[in-house]
This record gives C-alpha cells, structure tokens and sequence, in this order.
C-alpha cells in the first residue's frame, strides 16, 4: 500500500471515529428563588438593651436555623401539576448579620413565601442524614452543635428494625445572653428545638414575583428580645435571673426548666393559641416567644 | 520497565603483511573495513514493586478478550468492585487512587464504559504493568497504585492486527516508510451496539468508539521523533416519552509529541510535550471541559556499571471549564455539586523526580526514589513529598527477598474516574498512601515461579463514594475526604508463563481493608471489602491451532453492617464465583500472517453478585419474625464470539 494512499485512508477514518462530541448541556427550565432579607433588630445585632425591669442585656450570640418555603398555585394554566411552584431552602445563619435566605428552584410566577424556625431531625447513636442546609456566617463548632440534640435532650425514640435511638427535632435556636444590673451579672447560653408552628406569626406569607434565575426578597425582621418579652407585653429578665438558684451567675436550661413563670402570656401567644395555659417553665415561655422571633414583611 | 539497548560495536582489521624487503613496495593496502553488528534486546530488570504481563501472555487470558488491560485482574491485590466490571481497589486502595498511564500519558480510564474493552488497540501494547506501591518515580499524583501500558516498537514491515465481534469491530495497522526510518499507523473501534441493542431494548442507546494514531520518524541512529494520538467516545442514554436522556457521554482525545534519545554511554533521555481535551456529560444535564496541556522530560544515564541514575520533572496544566448553573436556579445540593466540579479554573502540577537504580550482581534490584509534586488549584496549593523504596535481593539460587515501601501523594480526586470532572481548590487537602510491602520470589520446577508478597497500606484523605455501600450516593459530592483506611493482606502468584504450550497460574489474595479510627468514627471493615480473591486458570495449545484457556475466580462478600449482622443473622453476604472460557482456532497465513476464529465467554455459568440483604419484619401471634432476601446485581454475562487477524 503506498504511503499517499494510507495516509488517506488514516484520514477518512480518523474523521469518522475521532469527532463524536459530548452533547452541551440540557436547557434548564426557567427557575428562581423567593425570599427575604433579613433585618436583625439592633438588640439581635448585640446593640445593649435595657429591659422594662431595669436589666441590661446584651445578646452576645444568636444563630438560628429556618427554613424559607415557597408555595404558589400547584398547577399550570393548562391544569398540569407543576412542582416547582413549591420549594424550599434550609439555612443555619448567624442572625446578628442581615442575609439573604431564600427557597431556589421555583417557577417564575406569584408565590406566598413564608419562613419557619425548624431544626434538623436528629438521632442519637445512628447515623443522621446529610445537613442540607445552607451555612452563612457560623463558625463549624456551632454548626456542630445544631447537629446534636438540643439541651433539654429527647423525649421521643425512633423505632425500627434495629432498635430504637433517642431521636427528635434538633436545634433551631442557640442564644447567649448576657445581663447586668446593679453590679450584678447573669449569663444564659441555651440551644432550644424550637419549631414555629402554622398559624404564629412566622408563617404569615409575603406574596412575591419570582423571577428567572433571580432571588426576589421580602425583609425578614430579626427580633430576639421578643425572647424576653413576659406579661403585659412587658420586656423582662427577672424571672430569668431569679432562676439562677445557685447563684454562679450562670443560668442554665436546668434551672430555666425548674424556674415557674408569673406570666399570663399565653392568650395572645401564637405558638400555643389554643392551650389557654400559662406556660409552665421558663422554657417553656421562651419558646412560646419564639413565635415573635421572626417577622415577615 | 526501563527497556535499554545494548549496542555492541566490533572492529575487525585486516593488516597486509608485508612484502619481501627486496621487492618493490606493494600498492597501498585498502583502509580496515569495520563492520558495525548491532545487537539489540531488552534486559528483563526484575523488580520487587512491578508485575508486568507480556503480549503473548495477555492475549489468552480468558474473560480478558485479548485486552491487554483487562487481562491484569489475573492478579493477586486487585479485588473486584463487581465482577466483570473492570474497576478495582488495589491493595485496599479505591478506584479514584489508581492512575492509568500510556508510554507516560497519563489519561482518564482505560476502559470503554461498563464492560466495553480498553480504549488502545491490543495489536499496539507491548506489555502492561501493574505497580501496587512504590511506582517508578516517574509515576505521581496517585497514592493506590499505577496501571502502565507500553506501545510496541515501530515496525519494520508493515504490521497490523483486526478484531471482528458481534459488537464492535477494531483493529490497527502500521507500516515502515523513508527505508524503515519513519512508520505511521492507525487504527481504532466502532461499537454497533447500539443498533444491536435497539433490537432488544429501542429506547436504550449505548454506543463508544475510539481511534489511535502514531507516526514515528527516526532523525538520526539514536534519535527518534514520534507523535501519539488517541481518543475515546462513549454515550449511554434513555429515551423517555420522545426526549432522549443522557445518561452519561464522556470522550477524551490526546496528542503525545516526544522526542527520545539514546546516548552513545547508555544513557537514555526523553522529552515530550502532550495536549488533550476531556468532556464529560453526567446524568444531571451538566457539561464539563478539561484542556490538557503538559510537558514532561527524563534523563536516564549508568553511572556505573551498577548504577543508574533518573533525573526528570514534568508539569501539567488542566484548564476546567463547566456549565454553571444560576444559584437560584437550582437546589442548594445541585448547586454546590456544580460548583465544586464544573467551575472555571486552572489546576497545575508540578513534580521533579530523581531516583536510583543499584544492581551490584544479577538479580539484585535496589531502588530508591524522591519524588516531589506541588499542586495549585483555585489559590490554594499543597506540597506533596514521595519518597520510595523497592528492592530485590537474591538469597540462594531461586529464591529472592522482596520489600517496598513508599509514600504516595495526590489531589482530591472524584470517587470514579470520570474526565474533566475533579475537584476545585483542593478540598480536604491531598491524600497520602504508606506504602509497605514485604515478600519472595521462588523459582519452582517446570518453570513455575511462586511470588508471594505481604503488605499494610494506610491511607488517608481519598475520596471513595464506597466508604458506606448501604448509602451509595452518586450525587453526594464528597467535599470531605473518608476517613483514614488500613489495608493489609497476603498475595500469592504461582505461574507458568502464559505463552508456553501448557501454562497455569494460581491467584489468591487474602486481605482486609479496615476504615482507621477518627474523633468521631470508630474503625470498621470497610464495606466493599472482600476477604479473599482466588483465580485458577490454565492455557493449553491443543495442536492445529486450536488453543483453549480457562479460568475460575471466586471472591468472598461483603461484610454485612455492623448494626444490621444481628438482624440479618451473618457477618457478610455470600461469595461469588464464575468461570471464564476462551477457545481459539488460529489458522497461519504465509509467513507471518494468522487468523483466528475466537469464542471467549466471561462468566459463563451465569453466576450473580450478592450486593446486599433485605430484611423486614413481621409481627405475628408468635412474636416477631424477621424475613431476609438477597438482593442479586446481574448475572453479568458477556459472551463474544469474533474473528481476530493479523499481518
């Protein structure tokens, strides 16, 4: 065979079998995410405030877990279920900083976006599912202890194939206070497992116009002296001082859960509305506060 | 393998005697004539750390269809994932360690996708080698282990080879040009499977191809130019109500240019400069891009009669390039994923090599090596240190001592080697392997040879999407690297070679592969882990061409979780075992002509991995009963039947 003719022939077959060609990527369908911003209070800031019993508090750590969802109309004009009209994103933020926490992934269009206090669903002694939530702003050890129980524990197990494991909703809150008056001083650092429920304050939706591969945001107001707030609409820390029985000038979730509240609060508390009780312990009435934590608007 | 000339120059020189003194001067006589007699072979180096299979060996294992890559899982330290897929934990080591290399160009997988054959031509491998710990220096940037394959010489006549299958069709042809100096040649694969499979399943479409090229010049006695190219296409996809889905579509091309020179003092130098593009689609739409470039050289040069020097460096440049998607698009994960594998970015590495060879008596083998890789990536870099010994040491007559030991370095690489997919700014740091190995090599009556090696690798920092198998999660996009592993094991290797008219191996390797303690994770048996690896298997020339060849292999399961063995009543799941059979009836053609009717058939008893154990329960009167079912992957059977020639 003469090289000429070889070398063609090399040619003809080269350009058959060497430019097969990877396809592009697929055209996503049109999506964007719904929101807030933000809007931490000055007190959520770690701006000193003075409460109406004369205490000044200084929130020196707040980081909360929330989950932003997004809900519109869940079928198309042709009557077609469209999935994405519904969406969700989970962030574990440091509250002291305005961020933009949002739901990605949903068509373009009016939805009502709302955003909840929800930790993790932990277990104790088995691997717990992949934390999907988006981090801003939190150093890894905080982040750490969102993915452990919160401090009062669980009271509930999962049961299974293999056994049960204390198992339960994990942190959504962790805060640390600290609070001076007259010379004295009470610090209270707590990881509580809060979760707003629907009907409180949290959950009231702000209609947006989602955009294509945009983030379209409501402000999300940030208030964690309503944490605080006791009977009369009062902001107090008595109560939460009175409860430190040692006096080591540490306020610990075992004397804030041994501790009884004075407040009459609950009628108008959403977290509870229908329970008409006072809540039992100071636990308890913080978080029926935090039911008032997050405002929407 | 370091392959050396030998070149022997004998002069031979005719004196005139003289005349008588009386006599007039006779004519000047004619000037000596020297005759040149260039000998040339290859010197067999045995090593501790290598084990190389042969062309004429490869060829015949069965199960292998005549790859010469496939043909390496014959032995010992290799243990299955699956069996016929051809991906591997090497000495515990998983797949996203194990660096594959073609005369020194590194290229992403050396395999068709799932049981498709090897992307180089057989007809141009001279031999491949498999290298579990302390590689030659010149192999970096993989801590568990190197697979190398070797072209063949250029020939001196025209040479070609060609495989007709029920799936594909290949082959490879190359002829001399410019009197022997110069030769050019070409060849490559169709698959026809997918109009193959279209006939069974119309909405499946599975399709890969591949070419190679090379065309070498010699400038001078002892100087040779040669570019090599080649290139591999795979598509796999779905169709689904009319659209077609892309399930995965991946293809490389390189360009090797190198320039090889051998010294007049033995020594040995190469210089080469290689460009290549990887793409890849994975099942999530997206589209990914590298834009290889790199350079490499080596000098290798006898600075005694026993010892060796290689002094080389090299450097590579991966320009990645991907779809990224909006971040409000997609979800959080989906995006995250893009972001770690599909950003734009350029990650280099840099290594410079230096290592010796010390042979002071036939037989011996010491070798030692530093090697030092430094990597950057999206401004983060690291330095990675690869120190490596190997040595073989005679006893007495037949029986030599071997040892290895190294430290291997590399970036964060995916779990599976997909190309132009891998990680930016170095995440979790580089991954290490210790490597250390102890053994002998006996020589046994009727040309057996027994190699047996004990070894205890740790490594650290890679990345194995096997590290849980019961969360096997392909879109997970391990940012963090596993946790610490221990491998440790026993290998044996009893074999005659494969080329001879009778030959048999044994294959048995005994290991556990142990996930290292952490702060937060106790150590345990790593999922995929499988006790023991045996293959026996035999070749036989029946005479008239015919020649057969078989081979069993069996593997131990899984280990079963810890917190599931008391539910599902075992420690592991059940072994695998599958026998393998190639029959061949060759038929010679002039002088060096042949061809070959080849009936090759890779677990033909049909038989099926256990993957895993599904329990539920059931309360009845009695009390609660727990009903176990295995669950079955395959049976994976490939069958071929083909017709093979060659010039």
């Amino acid at each position: 065979m003469r090289l000429a003719r070889f070398t063609r022939l090399v040619l003809a077959a080269a350009s058959v079998l060497a430019f097969g060609c990877v396809p592009a990527s697929d055209e996503l369908p049109p999506t964007g995410a719904a929101g807030f911003v933000t809007a931490p209070s000055p007190a959520t800031r770690g701006e000193p405030f003075t409460t109406d019993d004369g205490w000044l508090l200084r929130i020196e750590k707040v980081a909360l877990s929330v989950w932003v969802q997004a809900s519109g109309a869940s079928y198309d004009y042709d009557g077609i279920y469209d999935g994405r009209r519904y969406g969700s994103g989970g962030w574990l933020f440091d509250a002291a900083r305005p961020t933009v926490v949002y739901a990605p992934e949903i068509s373009p269009g009016g939805v009502s976006v709302s955003a909840m206090l929800r930790g993790n669903y932990l277990f104790v002694g088995r691997e717990n599912p992949r934390d999907r939530r988006r981090l801003v702003g939190v150093a890894p050890e905080i982040a750490a202890r969102f993915n452990q129980p919160p401090d009062e524990g669980f009271d509930d197990s999962y049961g299974g194939l293999y056994g049960r494991y204390p198992s339960g909703d994990g942190p959504s809150i962790l805060l640390a206070v600290r609070a001076e008056r007259a010379g004295r001083t009470e610090r209270m650092e707590i990881v509580l497992a809060v979760e707003t429920y629907s009907g409180s304050t949290t959950s009231r939706g702000v209609l947006l116009n989602v955009r294509e591969d945009d983030v379209v945001a409501g402000t999300l107001d940030i208030r964690a002296e309503e944490l605080f707030r006791g009977g009369a609409g009062r902001l107090a820390f008595d109560e939460f001082a009175a409860a430190d029985v040692d006096h080591d000038g540490t306020v610990t979730i075992a004397e804030l859960r041994a501790a009884r509240t004075t407040c009459k609060c609950p009628v108008t508390a959403p977290a509870h509305p229908s329970t008409g009780v006072p809540p039992p312990s100071l636990v308890d009435l913080i978080e029926l506060n935090a039911g008032k934590l997050l405002a929407p608007r | 393998m370091r392959a050396t000339s030998l070149a022997v120059a004998l002069t031979c020189t005719a004196i005139a005697s003289a005349a008588a003194a009386q006599e007039p001067p006779p004519p000047e006589p004619p000037p000596p004539k020297v005759d040149e007699v260039v000998v040339t072979g290859q010197r067999e180096p045995k090593s501790a750390q290598v084990v190389k299979m042969k062309r004429d060996e490869y060829r015949v294992v069965p199960g292998a269809f005549g790859d010469p890559f496939r043909a390496l899982d014959v032995l010992p330290g290799l243990v299955p994932i699956i069996s016929g897929l051809p991906y591997f934990y090497i000495r515990g080591a998983p797949p996203s360690a194990v660096g594959y290399f073609i005369d020194d160009v590194r290229i992403p997988y050396l395999y068709h996708f799932a049981l498709g054959p090897g992307v180089i031509q057989p007809a141009l491998v001279e031999e491949v080698s498999l290298h579990p710990a302390a590689f030659p220096a010149r192999y970096g940037r993989f801590a568990g282990g190197i697979v190398a394959g070797t072209t063949r010489d250029p020939p001196a006549e025209l040479r070609g080879e060609a495989q007709i299958r029920v799936y594909d069709a290949g082959g490879y042809a190359e002829m001399p040009f410019a009197g022997g100096r110069g030769s050019v040649g070409a060849g490559g694969r169709y698959s026809y499977t997918a109009g193959v499979i279209s006939l069974a399943a119309q909405d499946t479409t599975i399709d890969y191809r591949d070419y190679n090229f090379r065309a070498s010049y010699e400038t001078s006695d002892r100087t040779r130019l040669t570019l090599f190219a080649f290139g591999s296409y795979d598509y796999a996809s779905n169709t689904r109500r009319g659209i077609e889905e892309v399930a995965f579509a991946s293809e490389y091309h390189r360009a090797d240019l190198r320039l090889d020179h051998r010294g007049s003092d033995g020594s040995s130098s190469r210089v080469a400069t290689t460009i290549g593009i990887d793409r890849t689609r994975l099942e999530d739409a997206r589209f990914a891009q590298n834009v290889v470039t790199a350079v490499r050289a080596r000098h290798t040069r006898p600075v005694t009669r026993e010892i060796e020097m290689e002094l080389g460096g090299d450097f590579t440049a991966d320009h990645y390039r991907g779809d990224l998607p909006s971040p409000y698009a997609v979800s959080f994960e989906r995006y995250d994923q893009a972001v770690t594998f599909f950003s734009p970015r350029i990650d280099t590495a840099t290594g410079v090599w230096l290592s010796g060879r010390f042979r002071p008596r036939p037989g011996w083998d010491i070798t030692g090596a530093i090697r030092g890789d430094v990597f950057t990536s999206a401004d983060k870099s690291a330095i990675g240190p690869s120190p490596r010994l190997g040595m073989r040491i005679p006893l007495v007559k037949g029986v030599a001592f071997l040892a290895a030991m190294g430290i291997a370095t590399q970036p964060p690489a995916f779990a599976i080697p997909v190309p132009a997919v891998g990680y930016r700014g170095l995440p979790g740091g580089l991954g290490f392997a210790y490597q250390k190995s102890v053994g002998t090599e006996v020589s046994l009556p009727l040309r057996f040879t027994l190699r047996a090696n004990g070894y205890h690798h740790s490594y650290f920092n890679l990345r194995d999407f096997a590290q849980d198998r019961g969360r096997v999660d392909f879109d997970d996009p391990k940012i963090e690297p596993n946790s610490p592993l221990q491998a440790y094991g026993l290998e044996l290797f009893v074999s005659r070679k494969l080329s001879e008219r009778y030959a048999a191996f044994v294959s048995f390797t005994l290991s556990r592969a142990q996930l290292g303690s952490t702060l937060r994770e106790a150590g345990r048996v790593s999922p995929f882990d499988r006790t023991y690896v045996f293959q026996v298997g035999g070749v036989v020339d029946m005479g008239r061409g015919w020649r057969t060849s078989a081979r069993f292999l069996s593997y131990g399961g899984w280990p079963i979780d810890p917190e599931d063995q008391a539910v599902q009543q075992a420690v592991r799941l059940p072994g695998f075992a599958r026998m393998d059979l190639r029959l061949e009836k060759r038929w010679t053609i002039g002088s060096t002509g042949w061809i070959s009717f080849v009936i090759e058939g890779l677990n033909i008893t049909g038989s099926r991995d256990v993957t895993s154990r599904r329990c539920s329960t059931d309360f009845d009167p009695v009390g609660r009963t727990v009903q176990c079912e295995d669950q079955y992957l395959g049976p994976i059977i490939v069958p071929s039947l083909g017709v093979e020639g060659g010039l």
